[in-house]
């Protein structure tokens, strides 16, 4: 229906008259007074104007040639109810005028009529007609907003309940009865509280109160979340936005009610997978998180039990880890049943999962065939089960499974979420694997280096301390907390030309790799023996060198006593020839004297005193050399060797061996050769040879000794006719314990020291031998030492 | 060289032939067994020693031997084999400085009369000496030879 704003509608006069000169004479009349004049001949025409047109008012003779007058007047107003129809008639009977006013006339005109008739009626008329569309205006309006309105009300999905004062339910919406379930007429009339839940109800009463009292409310204007009671008990969480008004009698409520249900699950859902990561984030192991996963999936998303199972590729089956539930104890037996189950693949909620790698739920497990606790699962009143595998890299790690007491329906959005919290968790043990590889990969290390016997250090390119294990520390500053960051200099305190080598060593390793070796230098009256390694970290692309020391100084000075043992066991067959040497001076010296007892004559007492004397200082020589061989080596200064006679000397003290016999001795000696070294060890080195060369010989053959300058080196060679040494003993002829001597006459000892003595002054010593002909021992000790 | 001392005042029969490397050891020696009445006859090694016993008319004119182990050239040891082989009856006595209980063993079953080790003094000699020398003589005497 549409609305004619026409505003010159009331002003618009259609004349209807057969006569024509009624017509004009009207229309002219009007016209002249300002109005819009139509006219119509026929009652036909009439109609057809009225309904195509609409009129201020219509004339209407009621006498016309084609159609009765009443019948055009009932045909007018069926066009337009409103129109003010006024009947011009000639015949001024009851009976012509009481009908068409009862048929709804406007007014009678009979003619004839005097023109300020006409004007008045007309003028009145149209008044009317102006009041009649004004009032249909209105009317139109007021029921298109109401129509309006209501189809709002009631096509929206949020529900609409309107409550007056006394909160009672007045108006509600479809989309209100849909949320709570009741029918319009179980609520109009009922007081608010019959839709909220009765925790709700105190509150509502008083802030009803309070509205009513003061006209304020608190959650006008502020959406709320409430919960919502509906027709079946059941409860749903709503968001409500209250308004309030007042009309003349009294205020009245409205509240646009919304079901927040899916987005509470969808706020559950993300608060779970919130709580997930959070858990898994601060988690330091699967099975300490394991429970909380579990409780922040099962309380985000209404599920009532959860369990984890993880995969025994051993044994093939899956084995539950981690149960979480809040059921009563009616649901023991199933949630033991879980903790002990296990689930072959394809076998089961979980072993289903398990082979196929997606989510799987089971509507209501206990009507399904294929679920083997069913019936414990009936007893604990479950029924919804899902399941979700933990996955990573497409492998299955474990599997999730919740049950729930409704039955299950998931949606995808769950699924989806499922699917992410799955492989969250995959991650998750991936990572915790391969952190817990990590620490205990740095935990073996780190507890191999601090029980290592050893001093552990490693220095960057500036020599600066990156790391050092606790002996370390203990050993080298202990009174510092700690060595990292120091310079390797503070740590390590050495005299300069030792210091400048292990530089040199630890710069060559840091720069070229391998590895260097073994050096022995003192720090703090200790021994140290040190190896530099290369160290190269995938991530740290300058070079740096580890040192590795160890403690020898008790192994040094079980060196040095073994030296003494086997210098006191090489003296024991040396004793032999002391005590030759000894005795036939003291037997002179006794002889004279017991023959000076008996002697008068004074010349020949003073020949035997001298005699005596000679025998004495003889003594004496023999003792001195003697104690100089016997003293501990290893601890008397280095000064400088004359080769040529520390050999000479060497032989000495071997001749008088019994077993020397008739060893013929040739020396080839270039003059001033010298070296420094401990002079003790240096004849050690060249007793032991040139006796073991005396023993091979069995006191027959030619010794020949030969020292001379080769390459700034000193080299001596010690020649023997000897039986030599068998071949299979030439390699290890200085390892200790190895012996060419019947069982029972050498230490083995002796060759082993020397090679050590040598070592120890930066020299070399070979062997040559052929068994049956001789063996040559060749030594060459530097005559200047780094 | 054999050196020969001749017996001093209170001349006792036999003759004593002294073998040591060392001079200073033999002097005295010689000097104390002179004055006891003997006649000296001195080797430096074995060799000598040897050379002296066979030069001699009757290798049994030396009475005893007494014998130093360590010498150069013929030791003691390989001297002391010849002796008992070649004059199995002319005592000898050895005298060491080189105490080893093994090689008196050995010598003393070879025939060795006596073992004295150095130093030794004036009386343990002249006992041991008078000793053997004594029964060589009344072994000599007896085979009235």
């Amino acid at each position: 229906m549409s609305i004619v704003t026409d505003i010159a509608l009331d002003q618009s006069i259609l004349i209807v008259d057969d006569d024509q000169d009624i017509r004009e004479s009207l229309r002219d009349m009007l016209q002249h007074e300002g109005y819009c004049v139509h006219v119509a001949g026929t009652g036909a025409d009439a109609i057809r104007e009225v309904t195509e047109a609409r009129y201020g008012a219509v004339i209407l003779d009621i006498g016309l040639p084609d159609l009765d007058g009443h019948a055009v007047l009932r045909a007018l107003s069926q066009a337009d109810p409103e129109l003010p129809v006024i009947i011009l008639t000639g015949d001024g009977t009851e009976q012509n005028t009481i009908g068409p006013m009862t048929r709804g006339a406007f007014a009678y005109m009979v003619k004839p009529y005097s023109s300020a008739q006409v004007k008045a009626v007309i003028r009145r008329a149209c008044d009317v007609r102006a009041l009649s569309v004004k009032a249909q205006h209105v009317e139109h309006a007021l029921s298109d907003s109401e129509e309006r309105f209501r189809s709002v009300v009631q096509s929206t999905s949020d529900a609409i309940v309107i409550a007056e004062g006394s909160g009672r339910i007045v108006f509600w919406n479809t989309s209100a009865q849909r949320m709570f379930l009741y029918r319009d007429d179980e609520v109009l009339g009922q007081p608010l509280t019959m839709i909220m839940p009765s925790r709700y109800r105190e509150a509502h009463q008083r802030g009803l109160e309070r509205v009513i009292s003061t006209g304020t409310s608190r959650i006008v204007g502020h959406p709320i979340e409430l919960c919502g009671l509906r027709k079946d008990g059941t409860e749903f969480p709503l968001e409500l936005s209250l308004a309030v008004w007042k009309t003349t009698e009294q205020t009245c409520f409205g509240g646009i009610i919304r079901d927040i249900t899916e987005r509470k699950r969808t706020e559950r859902a993300q608060v779970a997978q919130y709580a997930v990561t959070r858990a898994l984030a601060e988690a330091a192991s699967f099975t300490e998180v394991g429970a909380r996963i579990l409780q922040a999936v099962c309380e985000g998303l209404d599920w009532d039990m959860g369990a984890i199972w993880t995969t025994d590729e051993r044994a093939g089956v899956l084995r539950c880890l981690e149960l979480w539930h809040s059921l009563t104890p009616a649901a023991h037996p199933f949630v033991e049943s879980t903790k002990e189950m296990v689930f072959h693949k394809g076998i089961g909620l979980p072993g289903r999962v398990w082979n196929s790698g997606e989510p799987a739920w089971i509507t209501d497990v206990t009507q399904d065939p294929h679920f083997p606790r069913a019936p414990m699962a009936a007893l604990a009143g479950l029924h919804g089960a899902l399941a979700f595998p933990i996955k990573l890299n497409g492998e299955v790690y474990g599997v999730v499974e919740f049950f729930s007491r409704d039955t299950c329906r998931p949606p995808e959005e769950l699924l989806k979420m499922l699917g992410a919290v799955g492989s969250q968790i995959g991650q998750f043990m991936e990572r915790r694997r391969a952190q817990a590889a990590f620490h205990q990969a740095h935990d073996t290390l780190d507890a191999i280096l601090i029980s290592l016997p050893c001093l552990v250090l490693i220095v960057d390119e500036n020599l600066r301390v990156s790391y050092a294990n606790p002996q370390a520390n203990a050993h080298l500053r202990p009174e510092l907390s700690t060595l990292i960051g120091s310079g390797l200099q503070e740590v390590v305190t050495l005299p300069a030309h030792q210091w400048a080598r292990l530089v040199e060593d630890v710069q060559r390793v840091a720069c070229h790799g391998g590895s260097m070796e073994e050096r022995d230098i003192e720090i703090r009256k200790h021994v140290y023996r040190y190896r530099p390694f290369p160290i190269t970290l995938r991530s740290y692309p300058r070079r740096q060198a580890g040192l590795v020391m160890w403690d020898v100084t008790e192994q040094k000075q079980l060196q040095d006593q073994l030296i003494q043992a086997e210098k006191l066991s090489s003296l024991g067959t040396l004793v032999s020839g002391m005590a030759h040497e000894i005795n036939n001076p003291v037997q002179g010296i006794l002889g004279m004297a017991e023959i000076i007892l008996y002697e008068d004559d004074p010349e020949k007492v003073k020949q035997y005193a001298k005699d005596i004397v000679a025998c004495s200082t003889h003594v004496g020589a023999v003792v001195r050399n003697f104690a100089c061989y016997a003293r501990p080596a290893s601890r008397d200064g280095e000064i400088d060797i004359d080769v040529c006679e520390r050999i000479t000397e060497a032989v000495r003290l071997v001749q008088r061996c019994p077993q020397f016999g008739h060893v013929k001795v040739v020396t080839e000696f270039q003059p001033t050769l010298t070296f420094r070294a401990s002079r003790t060890e240096i004849d050690q080195v060249f007793v032991n040879i040139i006796s073991n060369a005396v023993e091979a010989m069995g006191g027959a053959g030619q010794l020949t000794l030969r020292a001379w300058l080769h390459d700034e080196k000193v080299a001596v060679s010690i020649q023997d006719t000897g039986c030599g040494i068998p071949p299979h003993l030439l390699g290890k002829i200085f390892d200790p314990f190895v012996t060419t001597k019947d069982p029972g006459k050498g230490t083995g000892l002796g060759l082993s020291i020397v090679y050590k003595i040598v070592a120890k002054y930066g020299g070399r010593i070979t062997v040559e031998s052929e068994e049956g002909h001789g063996s040559t021992f060749k030594i060459e000790f530097p005559t200047t030492r780094v | 060289m054999t050196t020969i001392t001749h017996p001093a005042e209170g001349y006792r029969q036999g003759r004593v032939l002294v073998v040591d490397d060392e001079a200073q050891v033999r002097k005295p020696i010689s000097i104390m067994l002179a004055k006891d009445g003997y006649e000296v006859v001195e080797a430096q090694d074995g060799e000598e020693a040897i050379e002296a016993l066979q030069s001699g008319d009757n290798p049994l004119m030396v009475d005893t031997v007494l014998c130093d182990i360590r010498m150069p050239n013929i030791n003691g040891k390989e001297a002391i084999a010849y002796f008992r082989s070649q004059f199995p009856g002319v005592p000898i006595v050895v005298m060491t400085g080189y105490p080893d209980v093994e090689l008196a063993v050995s010598l003393m079953r070879q025939g060795v009369r006596d073992y004295l080790i150095k130093p030794v003094t004036k009386e343990e000699l002249l006992s041991v000496i008078r000793k053997s020398v004594d029964q060589h003589v009344v072994l000599k005497d007896q085979f009235a030879v």
